[in-house]
């Protein structure tokens, strides 16, 4: 890998840590104005976490290193991921090291620690939090692979950057509405439940009736919960990335210049930021489900990317 | 094999359990070797003798229907031994009541022999040559039963609380997937797409390699807990991993590899058999063609639901409190013990992180079935990823991952020291809302997997019962409650049950043959005298 | 008409009828009943347009009133009629069903399947402007089926009826360009009478049974 590479990758680490509290503010600021109410500034979650690493970590006298040791993961997995993913250039010099299954399976990797960490300090509310976690976490991963397997098809590779090169530049792919908008709706029905929103889960409650993230890391405090909501901002950044650059790709960077660079940065600012927006609203508008319809919503997603495939194969017979 | 395993397995006889289990096992391997006879009996017929080479120059030379005969015979004869739905019975009653190196051991190794014995009956012995193609619906029924196997025995495995039972549950799963990647090569096979099919054949045999060395190294773990705790019942486990530190690690390693997560082998040979399933190619039969992503979704879904279990799994017997006396007194197993974990260990993470040594060696094996090699495809960049279609399609870089990974946890170290300065850390008990924290307020594995077992209530069937002995004074307060919970075993209800009633009715009414006396017997001996005296002379 | 209005025409009618199978899929996942009279709303909505669109790229006029009527009788009068019952009668959310949602779901998933294999052979046959949307027609009017067969409340049974009528509008304008006007007006009128005569049917039900469970309706075999 070439020095460019070395300083694209940089690049993409930095944009991903950095915007990604920013992404998190601007959705509680967008909320907090529906709400009528002016709410914290959107720069606040800097704030937080700057406090948050700077306190002192209260741990529990029955968890063991896999409690300490799970931030880490959980922030260096997420950090992983986000690096497969195409944001303002593509392809992206990484792209070699994995595609879709790897970014599924990386994320999976955190979710499999977290649940761990939430069973560690033997409290029922990490307990709940744990095996709810695993339930969902069982739907969604079928209904995600699926779904970016159906985008896949259409430009005949499963590797994210060349997927997202080729639909920017339209060469070489199957332009068909069906199977890529219920990839999309069932998409975005997972970001929802892998990115604890509303209406899977409430990120902003601490009941036990109604959380399922927030329960698993309710122990955390100090560098470690700094490092887990981070990596939760990451996940919600690398989601709406998805979303933004498989489905509407154009204007992303296919060339290392600076003017491209550029417009890509602007570009993607704006969709990402556009789409947290309409989750914004969506969370002021809907009301979290109950734990079992969950189920419902999530297989609804399943069914969904599993006929986006099916469409896809039947539709490219003619 | 069955003979010497059926030894083995009864080493504790004292117990009933073990003896049944024996039995049980017994009966099942006796029938996969009648079949397993059967198929061989058939070869012979042809080859006219019973070693490996005549049966590869001959087989070919089968009809049309005899060859479909030794395809059900061999899947129903081997399928015994390997443990596929519905015939894996034997394996939650065989696996648990076995010693546990004992079970590392057949769980491992022995159950793969009888995938070695498919690969040799369908690849070696059945085609006439390399170029011949094997119908189309061999590798799809060999697909759909993979699937069926691997759904089935992770929800199965789910239920589970004895340790070992999981286990065992999880080899069926493992063995679908085994069979998934093997079905999707012989599909590619019959279409002639030879490139493709020694993608699914290589996952197929390394996830065959990986299996073997997570699955004894879980084994060995469980063992370990048996022996430290000596109960294998999960809920009486807890907080281990401070009491058996190094048992506690491997194991985690092993759950990690057996859940698929990378960098270890588990994430290899499933990403492998996931390539496979995702190649599309056009041929006439859409049917065909939709069962592949399909069966890439069933895949997922079980690897999701594989990683559900094995964090249940590691998190209550090893996190939190001890929930048992047994728990508070077990102790870290002897050094002996923890070399072999760590072998198998180090040799997941080993396999995980070397693929490009790992496939060529495989390729080895499918080169002279196949004539085709992806030996070149795997060492793209310099050996550093595996591109086994093509680097467009879908590449993968294990070391890389591992590198990352580490690399950005040092970032996160950094960041922490950079940000926050030196660690300050204070420790305190538990929040029990008041109370204090005890193990009795932790989760339990039931409890765990309650929202699974809710969410796939028509398959699991549950029955619930619980029963209360109320104090007299108020009908509030219990004196003691019980709490049942029974999943219906659907396959020896509906399959095996019905099966066994007819052979005792049979049997019935043949023993009226044998009555006790002697006349009657005598009187038989006369009466078969006097027909040979008639017939044969 | 150029090749390439056909190709982003047919691009088009295909988004439309891939929408309406999401508006279906969301009427069998819905427990709610306004929720599934809003998405009956919002489906004939999308119809509307895409019999718009079709009759500007065919320039066939008559499919302009059958689309105008589509949103006057549809999207206007039944759902209103609909949500008035629902009111009135306080049934807000449908609790028992024969077949649970996630088994429902995937029985509508393997009805598509169906539909599409049943019109293969057709499809391959066709020139017309929008020949994928009669396998998704077929669909739909399979999953209305389905939606009557497996829901219990009278209200839900009614928009099942209603939704296969949607599908048979789009097989009839995907397969033929419309049916003669004097036909959909017959079926437009039946299709409102057939909502009010629901109106008037559930009232009397709930009077006389206090329930608009349809299950109750076994009690008259003894």
């Amino acid at each position: 890998m070439n020095w460019e590479g070395w300083l694209l990758t940089f690049g993409q680490i930095v944009l991903v840590l950095g915007f990604s509290p920013f992404l998190v503010g601007l959705i509680k600021k967008v909320k907090a104005h529906l709400q009528c109410r002016q709410g914290a500034s959107m720069f606040q979650p800097y704030a937080d976490l700057t406090k948050l690493f700077r306190k002192e970590v209260v741990y529990s006298e029955t968890a063991s290193w896999i409690f300490t040791v799970t931030p880490y993961i959980l922030f260096s997995s997420t950090l992983a991921a986000s690096l497969l993913i195409p944001t303002i250039f593509t392809p992206l010099p990484l792209n070699f090291a994995g595609n879709i299954v790897a970014l599924v399976y990386l994320l999976a990797l955190g979710t499999f620690f977290l649940i761990l960490a939430g069973m560690d300090a033997g409290s029922a509310f990490g307990g709940m939090g744990s095996s709810r976690e695993a339930l969902i976490a069982s739907l969604t991963e079928p209904a995600l692979l699926l779904s970016l397997f159906a985008v896949a098809m259409t430009s005949g590779s499963a590797n994210l950057s060349t997927i997202v090169y080729k639909t920017a530049l339209l060469q070489d792919i199957v332009l068909d509405p069906p199977p890529h908008l219920m990839a999309l709706v069932a998409l975005w029905m997972v970001t929802a439940a892998e990115t604890g929103r509303v209406p899977v889960d409430n990120p902003a409650t601490h009941l036990e009736l109604t959380m399922i993230h927030e329960a698993m890391i309710l122990e955390y405090s100090g560098r470690y919960l700094a490092l887990v909501e981070w990596a939760a901002g990451m996940k919600l950044m690398i989601f709406l990335s998805l979303v933004a650059n498989l489905f509407a790709p154009w204007g992303i960077a296919t060339n290392v210049s600076p003017g491209a660079l550029g417009m890509g940065l602007v570009v993607y600012l704006g969709k990402i930021m556009g789409l947290a927006v309409i989750i914004a609203f969506l969370e002021s508008m809907l009301a979290k489900l109950r734990l079992f319809r969950v189920t419902e919503f999530l297989g609804v997603a399943f069914i969904l990317s599993v006929l986006a495939v099916v469409f896809f194969y039947i539709l490219r017979v003619e | 094999m069955s003979l010497l395993s059926y030894f083995l397995v009864v080493t504790e006889h004292e117990k009933a359990d073990v003896r049944f289990a024996g039995m049980f096992y017994l009966i099942m391997a006796h029938l996969g070797t009648a079949f397993i006879l059967i198929t061989f009996l058939i070869f012979y017929q042809t080859a006219g003798s019973f070693s490996f080479e005549d049966f590869r120059m001959q087989g070919h030379a089968l009809p049309e229907g005899m060859k479909s005969l030794v395809f059900w015979a061999a899947l129903i004869g081997f399928g015994a031994k390997a443990g596929i739905v519905p015939l894996y019975v034997w394996l939650p009653y065989a696996h648990p009541a076995a010693p546990s190196h004992v079970s590392a051991l057949m769980s491992g190794v022995m159950i793969k022999t009888a995938i070695y014995g498919l690969f040799r009956v369908y690849w070696d012995f059945l085609p006439a040559n390399i170029h011949e193609n094997l119908p189309w619906w061999f590798g799809f029924t060999i697909l759909v039963v993979g699937t069926v196997s691997a759904l089935l025995g992770v929800m199965y495995a789910l239920m589970e609380h004895d340790l070992k039972s999981l286990l065992a549950f999880h080899s069926v799963e493992n063995i679908g997937i085994i069979l998934m990647g093997l079905g999707a090569g012989m599909l590619f096979h019959s279409y002639g797409m030879d490139s493709l099919a020694v993608l699914g054949v290589i996952a197929s045999l390394y996830h065959t390699l990986n299996h073997a060395t997570f699955k004894a190294l879980l084994f060995m773990g469980a063992g370990s807990l048996l022996y430290a705790t000596h109960t294998r019942n999960m809920e009486e486990y807890g907080g281990l991993l401070k009491l058996m530190p190094w048992t506690g690690l491997f194991f985690l390693i092993g759950a990690v590899s057996i859940s698929g997560l990378p960098p270890t082998n588990g994430f290899v040979s499933e990403w492998l058999v996931f390539q496979s399933l995702f190649l599309s190619f056009k041929e006439p039969s859409i049917f065909v063609e939709l069962m592949l992503p399909i069966a890439a979704a069933l895949l997922a879904f079980t690897g999701a639901l594989a990683l559900a279990c094995f964090a249940k799994a590691f998190a209550i017997s090893f996190l939190a409190q001890p929930r048992s006396n047994h728990a508070r007194h077990a102790r870290e197993v002897p050094l002996t013990m923890r070399a072999g974990m760590g072998m198998l260990a180090i040799m997941c993470v080993v396999l995980g992180l070397t693929p490009m040594v790992v496939i060529p060696l495989l390729d080895d094996v499918t080169f002279p079935l196949l004539d085709t090699t992806i030996r070149w495809k795997v060492l793209e960049l310099g050996g550093w990823a595996l591109a086994p279609v093509s680097r467009e399609f879908a590449s993968l870089s294990t070391p890389l991952l591992f590198l990352l990974l580490s690399g950005l946890i040092g970032l996160a170290l950094i960041l922490c020291w950079v940000i926050g300065g030196k660690l300050r850390a204070r420790s305190y008990i538990t929040w029990g809302c008041g109370l204090k924290a005890n193990s009795r307020m932790e989760y339990t594995a039931t409890g765990f997997v309650q929202p699974i077992k809710r969410v796939f209530s028509s398959l699991y069937q549950p029955t619930v019962k619980l029963e209360a002995n109320l104090l007299e004074e108020s009908r509030y307060f219990a004196k003691q409650r019980k709490f049942d919970f029974y999943i219906e075993p659907i396959f020896l209800k509906y399959l095996y049950n019905p099966v066994v009633e007819f052979f005792s009715t049979l049997a019935e009414r043949f023993r009226m043959i044998q009555s006790g006396s002697l006349s009657l017997y005598l009187g038989y001996i006369f009466l078969t005298l006097i027909l040979l005296l008639l017939f044969v002379i | 008409m150029s090749n390439l209005q056909i190709t982003i025409g047919s691009q088009l009618v295909n988004l439309c009828s891939v929408l309406l199978l999401l508006t279906c899929f969301g009427i069998i996942a819905q427990r709610r009943l306004l929720a599934c009279v809003d998405l009956f709303a919002i489906q004939s909505m999308f119809l509307a347009v895409m019999a718009a669109l079709v009759a500007y790229l065919t320039d066939i006029h008559h499919i302009y009133v059958a689309a105008v009527l589509t949103i006057v009788i549809k999207v206007i009068i039944l759902p209103r009629i609909l949500k008035q019952v629902v009111r009135r009668l306080d049934v807000k959310r449908e609790l028992a069903l024969y077949v649970n949602i996630p088994t429902g779901l995937l029985i509508c998933g393997a009805l598509v399947i169906l539909a599409f294999f049943i019109t293969q052979p057709i499809v391959h046959l066709g020139f017309l402007l929008t020949r994928d949307s009669l396998a998704i027609a077929l669909a739909i009017i399979l999953i209305g089926f389905f939606i009557m067969v497996s829901r219990v409340k009278a209200i839900t049974q009614v928009i099942g009826f209603l939704v296969m009528e949607n599908g048979l509008f789009l097989g009839a304008t995907a397969a033929a360009y419309g049916m003669p006007l004097i036909v959909e007006l017959g079926i437009f009128f039946d299709v409102l009478v057939a909502g009010l005569i629901v109106g008037i049917y559930a009232n009397q039900i709930q009077d006389t049974f206090s329930s608009v469970d349809t299950s109750h309706l076994k009690n008259l075999k003894e």
